[in-house]
C-alpha cells in the first residue's frame, strides 16, 4: 500500500477495530472521487467511520439526519430576508461541507433523497435560480438501514447508481469486539489527528485519473459489463455509469496499492462494491449476500482474448 | 437433480427430439403399420404435454413395458407379411416410441438420437427425390441440434445453430470424398414389392385407360443418350405386349408369363444377335413396382451392370431381376434395324390368334368381307390402315363409353378414339384374319430435356400393335400415326390442340399456360435429372470408371496409392479445422508463455484457474508447487501482468524474463516429477 494511507489506516482501524478491507475501499472510494454508500444495521459503526474519515484528511464534516419529515431547504439552505441590508441573504445549509455524512438516508422522503442526489451528481445547489457551488472535494457518505426495517423509502435504483461504491460493515469478529469493549473500558477514544491534507488529496485525485488501464483490462470490464446484459439471470444489467466507475474505482484500488496500471485483481477487489447495489432488485434487497457480483466474477475469464 | 437426469417440464431438447421423431414417422407414413404411426404420434403427444406442464408423471416403466409386449407381439404376427426390411422399420420406430415416453436422463437421449439418424437412414430407403433429400437433410439439423443442446444447454440456441452448422458445412468436403470414394455396397434386403398398384402402365388395358394415363404428368424415366437421338416418330418405347384379348380388355397371355417365369427358372435367357447401328443410351427409370423396363426396338443390356440385372424375354421385352422400387439406371442398346424375327415359340402364333367366341358381330363380318378382297397379308393391311387414315376416323382423349361390343361400337358408331382404341381394333381385325398380332404398350416420344436428354411422362403413354409377317417377324404398326399424324410427329400435346379439345382436360393446361411455370417446372425436371444421374446414378460402375479415369489402368498399387491420398486428404482437412492457430489469430507470445506454463502447473497441482485472474491463481497455486517452480512461477507471472497490463509497446526484456522463467518452471517441475516417480 501507498505509504501516506499507512497512518490513515492505522488511525482509523483504532476506531473501527478489524475492517480493514472496508476501510480500503472506503479510501478508494474517495480517491476516485465517488459518494460512498454504507448499509448495515444500526450501532454497527457507519458513522464513526465517515466521521474519523473526514478528520484523518482534515475535511470539515457536517451530519444531516434523515427523517421523514426533513426537507429539501433544511439540507441545503434557505433564502433569508435580512431586515438591515433589505435583502435576502443565502443562508448555506449543512450540505455545503466537505463531507457530508447523510445519516440513514432511506428514512428521508423521496423529495429529499432525490435533492440530495442532485447535489451529489452536479457538485452544486440552486436556489431560488441562484447556482451555489459545493466545497471541493465534495464527498457524501450515505448510511442506509436494510431497506426492511420499519419506516424506510427504500432508494430507486436510478439513485442507487449514483454511488460509486456500497460497503457494508458487518459484525466484528470475537476477537475486533473484544479488543474494543477493552479500548473503550481504558481510554476515550483519542482524536484522529489529519493525516493527509485536504489539498494534497485533491492532488490525489487526479494522479488516479492517470493510472493506466490496460486494453486487457478495458476488455475484461466491459466483458463482465456485457455478460450482466447478456445473461437473463441478472435483474438490473449494469449501465455505462457503472463501467465507468468500476473503471475509476479500480483505478483508485490500484493507486492505492502504490501500482501505475490496473491489473484484473483490482477490478476484483472492488467489484462486489462497485456492482452489487447495482445489479441486485429491490425485491433481494434484504439479500444481504454479494451473489450476483460473484457469480458475474466466476463467469469472465480475465484472460481471455 | 442428479447428474445425467434431464428435467423433463420445459426441456427444450426433449421437445426438439420428439418433434423430429414425429416428422421422420410421419415422412414414413407408407412402410409404417397404421397402428406403429399412432404409437410413435401417442408418445410425441405425451412428451409435448409434459414439456408444456399439462402433465407432470412421465409413464412409468411397467406401463411401458407392458406395452412393449403387446406391440411386440403384434408386430410379431404381422412380420410374416411385412418381410423383414419393412418390420425392422416398424420395429425400429415402435421401439423409438416407447424410449421416448420413458426418455428421462442423458442415456435414453443419446440411445434415442442414434435411432433417430437410423430412422433417417431409413427414410434414404424408401424415397431419393433431391426434395426429400433436402428434407431429410433438414431433419438431420434438427436432430443434431436436439443432440448439441443436450451437451450445451445453457447455450442460446442460435449460437448452437450457428456452431452447429459450421461444422457441418466443415464435414461436407469430407462426406464428399467418402461418398466418391467408399465402396459401393449392394443391398443386403430385398425391397418389398408394391402393395398397391403405382401409376403407370398395367398387364390389363382397357382401350380408355390409357387415356386416363395422359391426365398425368409424372416423369416415367429419363433417357441419356451417347450418340445422335431417334427421330421422334421413331421414339416408340416398348415396355408390354398384351397377347391375350377377351373381347374387352388385352392383357398380358398367361401362358407367356408361366413360359417366362418357368425360363427364368431355369436360367434360359433370350439372347438376340444384333448388328448394325444402335442407339446407346442410358435410362433412369423411376420407380414403379414393377419390373419391366422401356427400351426402343430390339434393345440388348449396354453394359455388364446392367446385363447382370436385366432379363431378356422372348417377346423382346427387357424385364429386371427386382421391381423398379427406386429410382434405377440402366444401360440400353438398341438396333432399329434388326427384325424382330428371331424367337419364334411354336406357342408364339397360337396365342397371338386367340380370339373371344363370340361379339362384335359387325367386326367379324367386315373382316371375312375384307379378307376376300385382299387375300394377300401385305394388302389387307395396307387397306386397314387405309382405312383408319380415310373412314374419318378421330384421335380423342375423351372416347365416349362402349360397354357393349366395343370393337364394333369404335368403327361403324362413334368412329373417336385414343391410341389403345386404334390398336385393339386393328390386332382384333389383323386376328380374325388369321395374322398373328398383338397390342404393345409403352411410350411415344418424350421432351427434349437437354440436347441428349429425352424426359418421357405419363401422358405419353401409347398402344401400337405388332404383326407377325412371316420372316420379317413382328412387324410394328400404329393405326394412330395415320389418324393423328400430329401425336406421333410432335406429341401428344399438339394433337390435342389440333383436335380443340377443351383444355380442362388437357394435363398440358395447367403447367404450361405460364411461361414462367413452364420454365420453372423445366428447371426442376432438370435438377431432379441431374440428382438423379449423378448422385443417385453413381453406382460401382461409375466409380469404377472414375478411378480409371484418374488411375489409368487399376493396379492394387494404384487404388492403395488412390486410397492414402484421400486418407490423407481427410487427415489435412480435419487438421485444418482443429490445429490450433488456423482458425483464431495467433494470441500475443507472452499469453502463450503464461498458458503453456498454466496447463504444466494445473496439471502438476490439480488446481484449475477457473476465471481467476493470473496474480491470484500465483497466489492460490504457490503453496502447492516445489519451492523453485513456485518461484519461478510468480517471476512469470510478474512479467506476464507487466507486459499484459502495464505497457502498451512490446517489452522485450519482460518477455525474456518470462521465457526464462517458463524454462526453469518446466525444469522445475521436471525434476519433481522423477523425484516423485
Amino acid at each position: 500500500m501507498r505509504a501516506e494511507f499507512q497512518p490513515v489506516v492505522n488511525a482509523l482501524s483504532q476506531h473501527i477495530i478489524g475492517k480493514q478491507q472496508q476501510i480500503k475501499l472506503a479510501l478508494t472510494c474517495l480517491l476516485a472521487n465517488g459518494h460512498l454508500l454504507i448499509e448495515d444495521l444500526p450501532g454497527m459503526g457507519k458513522t464513526t467511520l465517515s466521521h474519523s474519515l473526514a478528520r484523518a484528511f482534515g475535511m470539515d464534516f457536517s451530519r444531516i439526519q434523515f427523517t421523514s419529515d426533513l426537507l429539501p431547504s433544511d439540507m441545503l439552505g434557505v433564502n433569508i430576508y435580512n431586515t438591515q441590508q433589505n435583502a435576502f441573504q443565502f443562508r448555506p445549509g449543512p450540505v455545503f461541507s466537505q463531507l457530508v455524512l447523510a445519516d440513514e438516508i432511506n428514512r428521508a422522503s423521496p423529495k429529499t433523497q432525490s435533492a440530495l442526489l442532485e447535489a451529489m451528481e452536479e457538485q452544486q445547489v440552486s436556489i431560488d435560480g441562484v447556482t451555489h457551488p459545493l466545497p471541493q472535494p465534495f464527498f457524501v457518505i450515505g448510511t442506509q438501514n436494510p431497506s426492511h426495517q420499519a419506516g424506510t423509502y427504500p432508494l430507486p435504483e436510478s439513485q442507487l447508481d449514483r454511488f460509486l461504491m456500497r460497503i457494508s460493515l458487518g459484525y466484528p469478529s470475537w476477537e475486533a469486539e473484544k479488543a474494543m469493549l477493552e479500548a473503550s473500558s481504558i481510554r476515550r477514544n483519542p482524536d484522529i489527528e489529519t493525516c493527509v491534507e485536504t489539498q494534497s488529496l485533491v492532488t490525489m485525485q487526479d494522479a488516479v485519473n492517470k493510472v493506466h488501464c490496460s486494453d486487457a483490462v478495458i476488455n475484461y470490464i466491459l466483458k463482465l459489463v456485457a455478460l450482466s446484459r447478456d445473461d437473463i439471470g441478472y435483474p438490473n444489467p449494469l449501465s455505462p455509469r457503472a463501467s465507468k466507475a468500476l473503471m475509476q474505482a479500480s483505478k483508485a484500488w490500484a493507486y492505492l496499492h502504490d501500482r501505475p496500471y490496473v491489473v484484473p485483481e483490482d477490478v476484483q477487489a472492488v467489484f462486489v462494491s462497485v456492482a452489487e447495489h447495482r445489479l441486485r432488485s429491490q425485491q433481494d434487497e434484504r439479500n444481504q449476500d454479494s451473489i450476483l457480483s460473484r457469480r458475474l466474477l466466476e463467469s469472465v475469464d480475465p484472460l481471455a482474448a | 437433480m442428479k447428474a445425467g437426469r434431464l428435467p423433463i417440464a420445459g426441456n427444450r431438447n426433449s421437445l426438439i427430439i420428439a418433434l423430429v421423431f414425429a416428422v421422420l414417422s410421419i415422412s414414413l407414413y407408407s412402410p409404417l403399420m397404421l397402428w406403429v404411426l399412432l404409437l410413435a404420434l401417442c408418445a410425441v403427444t405425451v412428451r409435448v404435454a409434459l414439456y408444456l406442464g399439462w402433465y407432470h408423471h412421465a409413464p412409468n416403466h411397467r406401463t411401458v413395458n407392458l406395452l412393449a409386449i403387446l406391440s411386440a407381439s403384434t408386430l410379431a404376427w404381422f412380420s410374416s407379411e411385412l418381410g423383414f426390411l419393412l418390420s425392422m422399420v416398424n420395429l425400429l420406430v415402435m421401439a423409438c416410441s416407447l424410449k421416448l415416453m420413458l426418455l428421462k436422463n442423458r442415456r435414453d437421449f443419446l440411445q434415442l438420437f442414434i435411432c433417430g439418424l437410423f430412422i433417417l437412414g431409413c427414410g434414404y430407403i424408401f424415397t431419393q427425390t433431391l426434395f426429400s433429400a433436402l428434407f431429410y437433410l433438414a431433419v438431420l439439423v434438427a436432430l443434431l441440434i436436439a443432440q448439441f443442446g443436450a451437451y450445451a444447454p445453457r447455450m442460446p440456441l442460435k449460437q448452437q445453430l450457428r456452431q452447429l452448422l459450421t461444422l457441418c458445412v466443415q464435414a461436407s468436403p469430407i462426406a464428399l470424398v467418402l461418398f466418391i470414394v467408399l465402396p459401393k455396397l449392394p443391398p443386403m434386403w430385398q425391397m418389398p414389392a408394391a402393395k398397391s398398384a403405382a401409376t403407370g402402365l398395367s398387364e390389363k388395358v382397357t382401350p380408355g385407360d390409357i387415356a386416363r394415363l395422359s391426365q398425368s404428368s409424372d416423369l416415367v424415366f429419363n433417357a441419356t443418350f451417347n450418340n445422335a437421338l431417334p427421330d421422334m416418330k421413331d421414339r416408340y418405347w416398348r415396355a408390354l405386349t398384351l397377347e391375350h384379348f377377351d373381347g374387352k380388355s388385352w392383357q398380358v397371355s398367361p401362358l407367356r408369363k408361366n413360359t417366362r417365369e418357368k425360363q427364368q427358372w431355369m436360367n434360359m435367357e433370350f439372347a438376340p444377335a444384333v448388328s448394325g447401328p444402335a442407339y446407346q443410351y442410358q435410362v433412369i427409370a423411376e420407380p414403379s413396382g414393377q419390373r419391366w423396363l422401356y427400351a426402343m426396338d430390339l434393345a440388348v443390356p449396354g453394359d455388364s451392370a446392367s446385363r447382370a440385372a436385366i432379363w431378356q424375354s422372348n417377346d423382346y421385352l427387357l424385364i429386371a431381376h427386382q421391381p423398379l422400387m427406386s429410382k434405377w439406371a440402366y444401360q440400353v442398346n438398341s438396333y432399329p434395324h434388326v427384325p424382330l424375327n428371331q424367337a419364334s415359340f411354336p406357342f408364339d402364333q397360337r396365342i397371338n390368334l386367340q380370339l373371344p367366341d363370340n361379339g362384335n358381330p359387325k367386326t367379324r363380318q367386315w373382316v371375312s368381307q375384307l379378307r376376300q378382297r385382299y387375300p394377300e397379308d401385305g394388302a389387307l393391311l395396307n387397306a386397314l390402315m387405309d382405312h383408319f387414315a380415310n373412314a374419318g376416323f378421330r384421335y380423342t382423349l375423351e372416347p365416349p363409353v362402349m360397354p357393349i361390343d366395343p370393337v364394333d361400337t369404335f368403327l361403324f358408331e362413334h368412329k373417336s378414339g385414343f391410341c389403345s382404341h386404334y390398336a385393339s381394333a386393328m390386332a382384333y381385325a389383323l386376328r380374325l384374319a388369321g395374322i398373328p398380332a398383338r397390342m404393345v404398350t409403352g411410350y411415344h416420344g418424350g421432351s427434349l430435356l437437354t440436347d441428349q436428354v429425352l424426359s418421357v411422362h405419363q401422358y405419353d403413354a401409347h398402344a401400337w400393335i405388332e404383326a407377325h409377317l412371316g420372316d420379317s417377324g413382328w412387324v410394328r404398326f400404329d393405326p394412330t400415326s395415320v389418324v393423328a399424324p400430329a401425336r406421333i410427329r410432335f406429341g401428344l400435346e399438339q394433337a390435342i390442340n389440333e383436335s380443340g379439345e377443351s383444355y380442362t382436360r388437357n394435363p398440358f393446361y395447367g403447367l404450361k399456360q405460364f411461361a414462367l411455370l413452364a420454365e420453372l417446372n423445366h428447371l426442376f425436371a432438370n435438377i431432379d435429372y441431374l440428382w438423379s444421374r449423378w448422385v443417385l446414378g453413381f453406382n460401382a460402375n461409375r466409380q469404377q470408371d472414375l478411378f480409371q479415369w484418374l488411375l489409368g489402368s487399376l493396379t492394387p498399387l494404384r487404388l492403395t496409392l488412390l486410397f492414402l491420398a484421400v486418407l490423407a486428404l481427410i487427415a489435412g482437412l480435419l487438421a485444418l479445422y482443429f490445429l490450433p492457430g488456423w482458425r483464431k489469430p495467433a494470441r500475443p507470445k507472452h499469453v502463450r508463455l503464461y498458458q503453456q506454463a498454466e496447463v504444466l502447473v494445473s496439471t502438476h497441482t490439480g488446481q484449475a484457474r477457473n476465471n481467476q485472474p493470473v496474480g491470484a491463481y500465483c497466489a492460490k497455486v504457490s503453496p502447492l508447487l516445489p519451492e523453485t517452480a513456485a518461484q519461478q512461477f510468480k517471476t512469470l507471472c510478474n512479467a506476464f501482468e507487466v507486459i499484459e497490463y502495464k505497457s502498451s509497446p512490446p517489452n522485450t526484456s519482460a518477455l525474456l524474463a518470462m521465457r526464462r522463467a517458463q524454462k526453469k518452471l518446466f525444469r522445475a517441475l521436471k525434476h519433481s516429477h522423477s523425484s516423485v516417480a
